[in-house]
């Protein structure tokens, strides 16, 4: 009997922890948007920008509202915000074969390689919301621009030992 | 690796145009570092040179981990190992005249090591594999030889419970379980000796006690079924009485046998022996006058000791009793108390026709007696003697008869003596 008890007490602990697993969004337009990653990982499996998954329901007509929304910041720990305070989104036009995204003044803060980090998650979270493959992102008065298609970005190295 | 990133970063902080072509001839001069792959950025993260031909990263941005790492200025070194390959990475900032302009990234795939690795793993595996296999086997063996010994005392409490107590569990071993079968062996042993005594009790305790029984039925069929004068009616009846009161004291006696095995130790006092000789003398004055045996006490040497009061009291009432009872008539009694050493000596001497031999070894036995026909018509049942004893040893003493045929017996009863001095 002890036997039995000892076998059957690990298996039911067991099952009830599958049912603990990550929560899932429970989004009913989940969408992943982008932000850096808290994390300093160099197992060459996670990039330093990850996604998150938000709901887009409600926002289908309004991408620049979801759009600012986004630029607050992220909701979770694990990952932090590469824009700076008061960043919004003054237009969006599209533009032939590319999307123009025009923001306020708070872009020209930033220069370098966060200017390209921040740049690169807002142009990541464009893409997958509208499904266009270039994105350009310009500053209110023209001062700083850049500009980001699908191929653009090198996030893991995935170079094979024979090249 | 690190080395090889800062020499390239080197050579390239060095010229006047940073741009593909000149980090180009600039990676060409350098030593072939025998890395994978080499990428140079900008500030901006921009790829200027990728020494990978096929699906080159110029023009894109290299926001690998260790490239962004190294353009916030810092030397970074990564490895990482998956199928059996090593791969290190490596990334460190370039500097122009103190200003960060870009960085060098290397990359290496390492077989060797990755082999070596590899093979360690496995080494690894297989080691830990056979270790839990032996901690399994010896957890099973350490545990059946543990239970088959435990096995064993239960097998032995059951054939005990069945009623056979002279059954020994066998341990074998030097360890805990064998000193649990010494410890079971010994209580059985302890039961047995308890078993028997209460077997021989009971059936000394109704032999005795039958015997007056069988008078008592006896008389009263004979005044039942025989007409008999007053005068033998009352004889009988009288006889009866004197059964009936003898079942009496026997059954006062073994209820105070069985009080004192079966009592829990009580809390001592300290006792002068010499004022309770003088109360049991009061109290069997009549008792010594009616026989014509006269008392006499030597208490000069008084001490105290360690015990029931109530206790002593039996004590020196049964072994003065019998001295009175067993005594010639017109005979002595001597009661007296001396200190030999640290103890304290209790004697009653008596003048009677004494004991034999063979029965000073039985007499402290229940129901015992000497002679069972005087003892019958004093009233005696053979365990005064067994109280007295009881009592004695439990109160940590010791008893001794001595005697000679046709001159008396000695009772000498030992306590160890409370020093009062020390205890205060």
């Amino acid at each position: 009997m002890r036997k039995i008890f000892c076998f059957i007490l690990p298996v039911i602990i067991i099952l009830s922890l599958l049912g603990c697993g990550k929560k899932g969004d429970d989004a009913s337009v989940p969408v992943e948007v982008f932000f850096r990653n808290a994390a300093e990982v160099y197992n060459n499996e996670e990039a330093i920008i990850k996604p998150e998954i938000w709901d887009f329901d409600g926002y289908e007509n309004d991408l620049q509202g979801f759009l600012n929304l986004y630029l607050l910041g992220p909701v979770a720990d694990d990952s932090f915000s590469p824009f700076p305070s008061g960043l919004q989104i003054v237009a969006i036009q599209p533009n032939e074969d590319r999307l123009c995204i025009t923001l306020n003044d708070p872009y020209d803060e930033l220069t370098g390689l966060d200017l390209t980090i921040a740049s690169a998650c807002l142009a990541k979270t464009v893409m997958g919301l509208t499904g266009c493959d270039v994105v350009e992102i310009t500053s209110l008065n023209a001062a700083s621009s850049i500009v980001m298609d699908r191929e653009i970005l090198l996030l893991l190295d995935d170079s094979s030992p024979n090249q | 690796m690190i080395e090889r990133c800062l020499l390239t970063a080197s050579e390239i902080s060095e010229l006047d145009v940073i741009n593909t072509a000149t980090v180009t001839e600039a990676v060409s001069t350098i030593d072939k570092p025998k890395v994978n792959r080499i990428i140079v950025t900008d500030q901006n993260g921009l790829a200027i040179y990728d020494s990978t031909v096929q699906e080159s990263s110029v023009g894109k941005y290299i926001l690998l981990p260790e490239v962004v790492r190294a353009l916030e200025g810092n030397d970074v070194f990564s490895g990482t190992y998956r199928n059996g390959l090593l791969q290190s990475r490596s990334a460190t900032p370039i500097y122009s005249y103190g200003t960060l302009i870009g960085c060098v990234y290397m990359m290496e795939y390492d077989s060797e090591q990755g082999a070596l690795i590899q093979t360690l793993q496995k080494n690894t595996l297989t080691i830990t594999a056979i270790l839990e296999i032996a901690v399994i086997i010896f957890s099973l063996t350490f545990s059946r030889a543990f239970t088959r010994r435990l096995r064993r005392i239960m097998v032995s409490m059951r054939i005990i419970r069945s009623g056979d107590y002279s059954h020994q569990v066998k341990m074998g071993g030097h360890d805990e379980l064998t000193v649990l079968g010494d410890e079971f062996n010994d209580l059985v042993d302890r039961l047995r000796t308890s078993e028997q005594k209460r077997s021989n009790f009971v059936s000394d305790a109704s032999h005795e006690l039958k015997t007056p029984l069988a008078s008592i039925k006896l008389l009263s069929d004979s005044i039942l079924q025989n007409d008999m004068d007053i005068a033998t009616v009352r004889e009988f009846v009288g006889d009866i009485g004197n059964e009936a009161e003898r079942l009496n004291r026997m059954s006062q006696k073994l209820l105070t046998l069985s009080r004192i095995e079966t009592q829990a130790d009580s809390d001592c006092e300290i006792v002068y022996i010499a004022p309770t000789v003088e109360r049991v003398v009061r109290m069997l004055s009549a008792l010594s006058a009616e026989n014509d045996i006269s008392i006499e006490t030597d208490l000069a040497d008084d001490c105290p000791i360690l015990i029931l009061e109530d206790d002593l009291y039996q004590i020196i009432f049964n072994l003065v009793e019998n001295g009175i009872k067993y005594n010639t008539c017109g005979g002595k009694l001597m009661i007296r108390i001396h200190h030999v050493e640290d103890n304290a000596i209790l004697q009653v001497q008596d003048t009677g026709m004494g004991i034999p031999e063979d029965s000073l070894e039985h007499i402290f036995e229940r129901f015992y007696r000497v002679d069972k026909g005087r003892a019958r018509k004093t009233g005696g049942s053979g365990l005064g003697l067994s109280i007295v004893r009881n009592m004695v040893e439990r109160n940590g003493g010791s008893i001794r008869a001595d005697s000679i045929i046709g001159q008396g017996s000695t009772f000498t009863v030992t306590f160890p003596a409370f020093d009062v001095e020390d205890e205060e």
